[in-house]
């Protein structure tokens, strides 16, 4: 049987109606289907190749290399003038080794990047996690307005980062006029306004905000942030549980909290897997988030974090924008500071790789004994 | 366990209010360790009266009663009941041996005088539950009594003013539906209120069981209590008796652990779930997930779960209709094994009939939620009571032909058949039925002429099918195969009824 032949037309074309053939006013071009198969996929092999492969490639070479130095204007292609640089002296000088690694592990402030990052992970996913599992169990249970409510759980994942950013450092606004203080001073009867996020007094006397309120705004703006989506993936595993499951655990006397811990939750927890996996490598890459509920606020450096001014108010300069970096922050702030920034960044998010792929591991090695699908 | 449904009454009310009386008035009784069958055609309520015996839908009105206690508005869960779904509702990610003590993980107060708490629980819910019927039942007499004048007037003034038939009719409607709504309720009143009575009742009385049973612990502890005294008494007396009383105060005080326990521990659930799976059989399955099981062995874990809590009733929906024609004879056998061992009375839904005929120690036949005949399978098949039992029983369906009796004589055609029996005076047009196998072909000797279409020969006997001149319906009659000579290649032959029923039009039997 002949092999099945695609054909590229030229641009005008006309059928003959007796002999029922393709004759094109051009040359027809035969391709093999293989041929046509790799023409259809160059463009976007192409993209991902670019800017997607090389960064990876490039960025495991730059925390390899030792002592890799950084020709500015070289862009991209640095690691090229590098090599370039050494005279073609090629495999002789260049040395392969962990110095930019040891380097970055011995920089306080990546180590406080990790801890900051690894706080707001432990605290923030699991509680996104459970709140929108008890949203859309509620909503799963309602039958009235329920349409209503599913808008208005699912509105944050229409906001955009930023902007969302913008409301909540304006609602968490130090001044008693910030909505937030508003609510603790009208409703719950907190007598002063409570400086949420900025490192300068509101007024005289007033006090400075804390790592600890800058920490429970950037975790209740990633709820905000993170729930709606998660809300509509358990809302649609809901939907796969039968029904008659319920009522033969109520036959069998089981009581409703029994019945959502015994039944409903692992048969949700395909569902609760992926939504785990996924949030905790997405937080731990946490960035613009962070930085949005801050707006840059007090300087006009691009990368700041909230700033916490020290006992008696006075505040370090290297801590400007410090307080809660994360790592993501910190790799991007490096990568502007000296020449040789750009080994050292890359060391530090294979680290970062590391440590998500650790996590990612335990998560599926618990997950074969309690995950039933 | 007997099961007694006292005028089971309910109705769905659907969109625009239009009702459908699922089940209607229903009285009958299910004695004690017998297997019943719900037999009938889809949407006559017999899964609605399964579900309301279960407690999973609520009754409009009736009463359903365990033995002498009113269960009516007594939860699910705490009925005593054993509800085997038609699809099984397995918890997939739970083992065989979970599924099974999965009932047993949710007993609730056990332990010395658990049975007598549960009964003060449940009357005093009944009374609550009885009270707020009755309430509601008032109110809507009282309402539709203040309505049913209004409406009258109005309709009469209508009349009087010469309406349109529209209004007049609308008005009309409105008067027959509140007329309706103030009898019901009439009649419901006074049975609400003797159920009140009855439950209140059953509170003082339980409350007096759980006062009875709470002294006999408290004996039962101190008994152990001085038992234990007199053995510390010998043990400072140093009497060689003490390793005795050590065994027998040992064992006192087992035998209280036992009785005081509140949940189950887990040896005896597995202990438990063991007997269960042994009873029905899959007892090397106990590891495996329910996916892992073939549709026959689901249902006996199924039937293993529903049985686990020993419940004085279980309740089984269609439950051979998910599984093959082969799977389904033996699992039929499993069934009646399972309930001949346990004893326990039983009740299942099925819309076929050779399934209920073959297991069934009862069978109730039930058409568009009324009941039409309650007997022994034979009994139902060899007497229906009427036209509609009489067609669905038996496998081909019965023959029915029109005929009449005129003068005290039964004629098919105008030619007088079955003439050993003697009919009523009344002349009229009557229903004739014939099951295929009590056609007789006796040569020259038939009063009945059949006009052959096709002879089917399955080997054990032959089947006819054919007409009889004048019928519309066709006739199909099944002769053993010897007489096949006499019947093979001829359009048309005679044949006698052995036995033939005769029915009204109406459908009711007459004998």
């Amino acid at each position: 049987m002949a092999a099945m032949e695609n054909t590229l037309k030229g641009t005008e074309v006309v059928m003959d109606p007796v002999k029922a053939k393709l004759i094109s006013k051009r040359k027809l071009i035969q391709l093999p289907q293989w041929a046509v198969a790799w023409l259809v996929l160059i463009p976007a092999l192409i993209f991902i190749t670019m800017f997607m492969l090389y960064p990876i490639i490039n960025t495991f070479l730059y925390a390899f290399i030792q002592d890799f130095s950084y020709v500015p204007g070289g862009g991209s292609f640095a690691l090229g003038q590098f090599f370039a640089g050494l005279n073609n002296e090629l495999f002789d000088s260049v040395r392969f080794g962990l110095s930019n690694f040891a380097e970055v592990l011995d920089r306080p402030d990546f180590i406080a990047s990790i801890g900051n990052t690894s706080i707001l992970v432990l605290v923030e996913v699991p509680l996104t996690i459970i709140v929108s599992l008890l949203i859309a169990t509620f909503l799963n249970s309602i039958k009235v307005l329920k349409g209503f409510y599913q808008t208005v759980f699912f509105l944050p994942y229409v906001t955009n980062t930023i902007a969302l950013g913008l409301v909540f450092n304006l609602a968490f606004n130090k001044t008693p006029g910030g909505l937030i203080n508003i609510m603790l001073m009208n409703v719950f009867g907190v007598k002063d306004p409570i400086n949420w996020l900025s490192s300068t007094a509101y007024t005289e006397g007033a006090g400075l905000s804390t790592k600890f309120t800058q920490g429970v705004v950037i975790v209740l703006y990633s709820l905000w942030n993170g729930i709606a989506f998660k809300i509509l993936v358990f809302m649609s595993g809901l939907a796969t549980i039968d029904s008659q499951y319920y009522n033969a655990a109520k036959i069998d006397g089981a009581s409703n909290f029994t019945i959502w811990r015994r039944i409903t939750l692992p048969l949700l927890s395909p569902q609760i897997l992926y939504i785990t996996i996924t949030s905790f490598i997405g937080a731990f890459k946490m960035y613009s988030g962070v930085m949005a509920v801050y707006q840059g606020a007090e300087s006009t450096g691009a990368y700041f974090f909230g700033t916490v001014a020290g006992k008696d108010g006075s505040i370090e300069p290297e801590n400007i924008g410090m307080a809660w970096i994360p790592v993501v922050g910190w790799i991007y702030k490096e990568l502007e500071s000296n020449y040789k920034a750009p080994g050292v960044a890359s060391a530090a998010s294979l680290i970062l790789l590391g440590i998500i792929m650790v996590i990612t591991a335990v998560q599926f090695a618990v997950s074969k004994k309690r995950v039933h699908y | 366990m007997d099961v007694r449904i006292e005028n089971l009454t309910k109705t769905f009310v659907g969109k625009r209010g239009v009702e459908t009386t699922a089940v209607n008035k229903m009285n009958f009784t299910i004695p004690d360790g017998k297997l019943v069958g719900l037999l009938g055609p889809s949407g006559c309520g017999k899964s609605t009266t399964l579900y309301m015996i279960a407690g999973l839908h609520k009754p409009t009105d009736g009463h359903i009663w365990f033995g002498d206690e009113d269960v009516t508005n007594v939860p699910p869960e705490n009925r005593g009941i054993g509800l085997v779904f038609q699809n099984y509702a397995l918890y997939p990610h739970l083992s065989v041996r979970q599924n099974i003590e999965f009932p047993l993980d949710n007993v609730r107060f056990t332990g010395p005088y658990g049975e007598e708490k549960n009964r003060v629980y449940d009357s005093k819910s009944d009374v609550k539950t009885s009270e707020k019927d009755l309430a509601a039942a008032k109110k809507a007499f009282e309402k539709a009594s203040k309505q049913v004048p209004v409406l009258e007037a109005k309709l009469q003034a209508a009349k009087e003013r010469g309406d349109a038939v529209e209004s007049l009719q609308a008005v009309e409607e409105k008067l027959n539906a509140a007329k309706a709504t103030k009898k019901i309720n009439e009649e419901r009143i006074p049975s609400l209120e003797k159920h009140l009575e009855y439950a209140k009742g059953e509170v003082v009385k339980a409350e007096e069981a759980l006062a009875k049973k709470e002294a006999w612990f408290a004996e039962k502890v101190a008994e152990v209590e001085k038992e234990k005294a007199e053995l510390a008494e010998l043990v400072k007396s140093g009497s060689d008796k003490v390793e005795a009383k050590k065994a027998e105060v040992a064992k006192k005080e087992a035998e209280l652990e036992r009785i005081s326990r509140t949940k189950l521990s887990k040896a005896d659930k597995d202990a438990i779930a063991l007997e269960m799976a042994k009873v029905v059989d899959i007892a090397q399955f106990l590891d495996r997930k329910p996916k892992e099981l073939s549709g026959g062995q689901q249902q006996r874990v199924a039937i293993a779960r529903a049985l686990a809590k020993k419940p004085r009733v279980l309740l089984l929906d269609e439950p051979l209709s998910n599984l093959d024609a082969r799977l389904r004879l033996q699992t039929r056998e499993e069934i009646k094994r399972i309930q001949r061992e346990t004893g326990i009375t039983t009740v299942f839904v099925t819309h076929d009939q050779e399934e209920a005929m073959s297991i069934s120690d009862f069978i109730v036949v039930m058409k568009l939620g009324v009941i039409q005949q309650i007997d022994e399978p034979q009994k139902v098949y060899e007497e229906p009571a009427n036209l509609f039992v009489a067609k669905f029983l038996g496998s081909p369906a019965i023959n029915v032909f029109d005929g009449e009796l005129k003068g005290g004589k039964l004629l098919l055609n105008g030619k007088a058949i079955d003439t050993d029996k003697a009919y009523g005076k009344e002349d009229r047009p009557v229903k004739i039925a014939v099951r295929p196998e009590s056609f007789e072909y006796v040569e020259k000797a038939g009063n009945i002429p059949v006009d052959v279409t096709t002879v089917e020969q399955i080997g054990r006997d032959i089947t006819v099918n054919g007409y009889i001149e004048g019928q519309k319906n066709h006739i199909k009659a099944i002769i053993p195969s010897e007489l096949r000579s006499g019947i093979l290649g001829k359009a048309k032959v005679s044949f006698k009824a052995k036995r033939l029923y005769v029915f009204e039009e109406t459908g009711e039997r007459i004998k």
